[in-house]
């Protein structure tokens, strides 16, 4: 594959670059998720998102999120 | 009825005058005439689309994401106008609002000091997003005689080790990269991170440049794509309002 440079105008940006740029971290965002396997579906999953960066959740967590951990997850 | 703020402008230009905000609503501007600032704003009424999905992001409930994307979208046609119509600092979505005008007003003439410092730090300055990418290398020939069971493992193995190299490369392309536009960022100790891992093997980075330099920030960018190998790809938007160049201490003033 060559190397390749793709330069757009903040106007012709996807959907999902203007929330990068413009929604604000923290903000929660609600949807469904719906797994299926040969148009049957199987899982529902009611999702909520939090836009949230690393180092913000630190801030609000108090966690270092910094360092490796080496604490079993739950 | 309530004022969505937008962005708090110096020596605000008539040109946001013709701009529509949220919910059609017009952009106002109001003038504090004693420091030169203003702020750009839209009325919303409490029944407004808008002021229902204020409120539901305020309180943490479900909020439809076609509303959202039309909102956040809308916000950024304003701040964009913004942007062009000179120095401003532009809030990112949702904006400050609040019920009696005169808070706002307060809040501009109060902290007016610390809005001009703000002003000449970011207000004349745009954000560029870039996001590189680098090829995981081919895979190595496999041996022939091994088993299916052991040629197996030794392809996931293999798989593995090509990810982890594609991400190396484009850890090491994002940090060279930033030393070599070192004088278009702003070093803030105090901001957030803006070095942010996407995936296995890109890495995205936000940069602030001034907006008198955005064409020499391009042609650098130009040039540092020339000396790049194969298999290596950068793209880049912008510019986009510097809204997460933002400070905590100005965002404060208008919550």
């Amino acid at each position: 594959m060559k190397s390749s440079l793709e330069i757009l105008p903040a106007r012709e940006a996807t959907l999902s670059e203007v929330l990068d740029r413009i929604l604000d971290k923290g903000v929660v965002i609600s949807g469904d998720l719906i797994l299926s396997v040969a148009d049957i579906d199987l899982v529902y999953c009611g999702l909520r998102l939090v836009i949230c960066s690393v180092d913000k959740l630190g801030e609000m967590t108090g966690v270092n999120t910094t360092e490796p951990t080496n604490q079993p997850r739950p | 009825m309530s004022v969505y703020v937008y962005a708090v402008l110096q020596e605000p230009a008539p040109l946001l005058l013709s701009l529509t905000g949220h919910d059609e609503a017009p952009v106002q501007l109001m003038i504090d005439h004693k420091s030169g600032l203003g702020v750009a704003v839209c009325w919303l009424e409490e029944e407004d689309s808008t002021s229902v999905l204020l409120s539901q992001l305020r309180e943490g409930l479900m909020t439809e994401r076609p509303l959202l994307m039309q909102a956040v979208a809308q916000h950024a046609a304003v701040l964009e106008v913004c942007v062009s119509a000179g120095a401003c600092l532009p809030f990112p979505f949702p904006g400050p609002s609040f019920a009696d005008p005169s808070d706002v007003m307060d809040r501009l003439r109060g902290h007016s000091q610390a809005l001009t410092a703000e002003l000449e730090r970011i207000g004349n300055h745009v954000a560029f997003s870039i996001r590189f990418s680098a090829e995981a290398p081919p895979l190595p020939e496999g041996q022939a005689d091994l088993t299916p069971g052991r040629k197996y493992l030794q392809q996931k193995m293999q798989v593995w080790k090509q990810q982890q190299a594609a991400a190396r490369l484009a850890n090491q392309f994002a940090h060279y990269a930033e030393g070599l536009f070192t004088e278009f960022r702003r070093t803030d100790p105090g901001a957030p991170g803006r070095h942010q891992a996407l995936s296995k093997n890109s890495v995205g980075t936000v940069f602030l440049v001034p907006m008198s330099q955005e064409q020499a920030f391009i042609e650098r960018l130009q040039a540092f794509h020339g000396e790049q190998p194969d298999g290596e790809s950068i793209s880049c938007t912008g510019p986009w309002p510097a809204c997460e160049f933002l400070s905590e201490d100005v965002r404060k003033i208008f919550t």
